[in-house]
This record gives C-alpha cells, structure tokens and sequence, in this order.
C-alpha cells in the first residue's frame, strides 16, 4: 500500500514538473506600454509589447480608436523617427491596421531589436502622413 | 476591330499612367500630407490636359478617354472618401502579462534584443 502511494506520489510530481518546465506553462511578460496620441487624425488607447510564454513578441492594442484613413499600416519605428508628417526610413512594418476601433494584436519579427525600435506609429500610406503614434516605455 | 483595340490600348494606358502617378508622386515623393494632395491632384491635371491635347484630332478615341478618365478620379475620389469615414471594429483575445518591472533587468534586455 505504501509503496503504491509513493509509486503514485512520484508519477504526480514528475507530471507536474512536466507541466512546469514546458513552454506552454512559460509566462507572459508585458515588456513596453504606450499611450496612442494623435497625430494628423484623432487617435487613443493603449500599445503594449508582451512576450508569450511560447517565445512569441505581440503588439497589442487596447480600447484603440483611430479616426479612418486610407491604406493604414502599423510599423515600428526608432523613438527618434518624427513619424508625423516625414516617412520614417528606418522602420518595422507590422501589416496592415486590422482596424480602427476595438482590441488587436500583431507579432512581431523574431528579428526586431525592441530596443532600438520603440514607438509605434499608424501610418497612411497615399497620404504619406502619420496618423497617430505610441512611445513605449518599459512596463 | 483595330478601333476598339486602339480603345483598350489607350484606356490601359491612361490608368497605368494615373496609377504610377499617384504611386510616384503620393507615396515616394511628397514628404507631407498636403504635398501629396498637390502633387496628385497637379498629376491628374496634367495627365487630363495632356489626354485632350493628345487626342484633340481623334474624336472616337478622345470621348472614350474622357470618360475613363472622369470615372477613374470619380473612383478615386469615392475610394478616398469611403476609407476615410468607415469605421471597422475588431476584437481580438488579448496576450496580457505582468509588467516587466518585476522581473530582472537582465531577462527583460534578453526579451527585448532580436530573438535566436
């Protein structure tokens, strides 16, 4: 009976530290946050960078409003990038802004060095002109 | 049959032609949003004049590019107008995590720099 119970006992354990040390069971860590501030159109909400416990990056976007443009896409740009009526060169393109309201996320490139890249700007490509922008802070 | 190739021909033309324009002139150019709304709109009137000078002893083909060319900037503009006032709404699941001030310095610089 007691070596039944120890038997069990270790097969619990080993199963838990399975569990543990997997990367499923890794945590996710929000690493920047931002406030949206306008640009040339009325813009608001929260950009977050977090790393998944899978080792994914997401940019995240809570309670987003963004007036609407044509063709907008979301990049990363250094924090010095003007960003507002200049097209930055050096940038990070995240895709198309999946849209102007509401709660949304984009992963980001294994290659990004989130440390050069910090601000997040939503950028209307025929109109060459930045709608709005985030500086991200570490959290 | 030659009439109405030469139609296509010259309706292609003139749309390729507006389209490298607002590509050239609104997205590489223009360094503003109001020097791109210049540069276009400076674009479609020099492509226009030029149509009509072009085709000024060619009848058949100059009312054929006229309306090609006023349904074009008719699109346009209405394109324009639509993105520009339609709200879409998503909502997305959200990754959410504790902020990064409780771990250390050093793992959160790992989490930052270009991943292996």
């Amino acid at each position: 009976m007691l070596r039944r119970t120890l038997v069990l006992t270790l097969m619990l354990c080993a199963a838990a530290l399975a569990v543990l040390s997997s990367p499923a069971a890794a945590r996710n860590v929000e690493l920047l946050r931002g406030t949206v501030r306008p640009l040339s159109h009325s813009a608001s909400g929260t950009a977050a960078v977090v790393s998944t416990g899978s080792g994914r990056r997401v940019l995240t976007l809570r309670s987003f409003r963004l007036d609407p443009g044509p063709r907008v896409r979301v990049w990363l740009v250094p924090r010095s990038a003007q960003g507002d009526g200049q097209l930055p060169k050096d940038r990070v393109d995240l895709g198309k802004l999946k849209g102007t309201r509401g709660n949304q996320q984009y992963t980001i490139p294994k290659s990004v060095d989130l440390r050069k890249y910090s601000s997040v700007v939503f950028w209307c490509v025929p109109f060459t002109s930045g709608l709005a922008r985030a500086d991200l802070r570490r959290s | 049959m030659s009439r109405l190739l030469a139609a296509v021909a010259a309706i292609a033309a003139l749309l390729a032609v507006l389209a490298g324009g607002i590509w050239l002139f609104g997205a590489v150019v223009a360094g503003s949003t109001a020097a791109a709304v210049v540069l276009v709109g400076a674009w479609f009137a020099v492509v226009g004049l030029a149509t009509e000078a072009a085709t000024r002893r060619r009848s058949s083909l100059r009312m054929v590019l006229r309306i090609a060319f006023v349904t074009t900037t008719v699109v346009l503009l209405g394109a324009g107008a639509y993105t520009s006032t339609h709200e879409t709404t998503v909502n997305e699941a959200l990754d959410t995590g504790p902020p990064a001030s409780r771990a250390a310095p050093a793992a959160v610089d790992d989490l930052l720099a270009p991943q292996p």
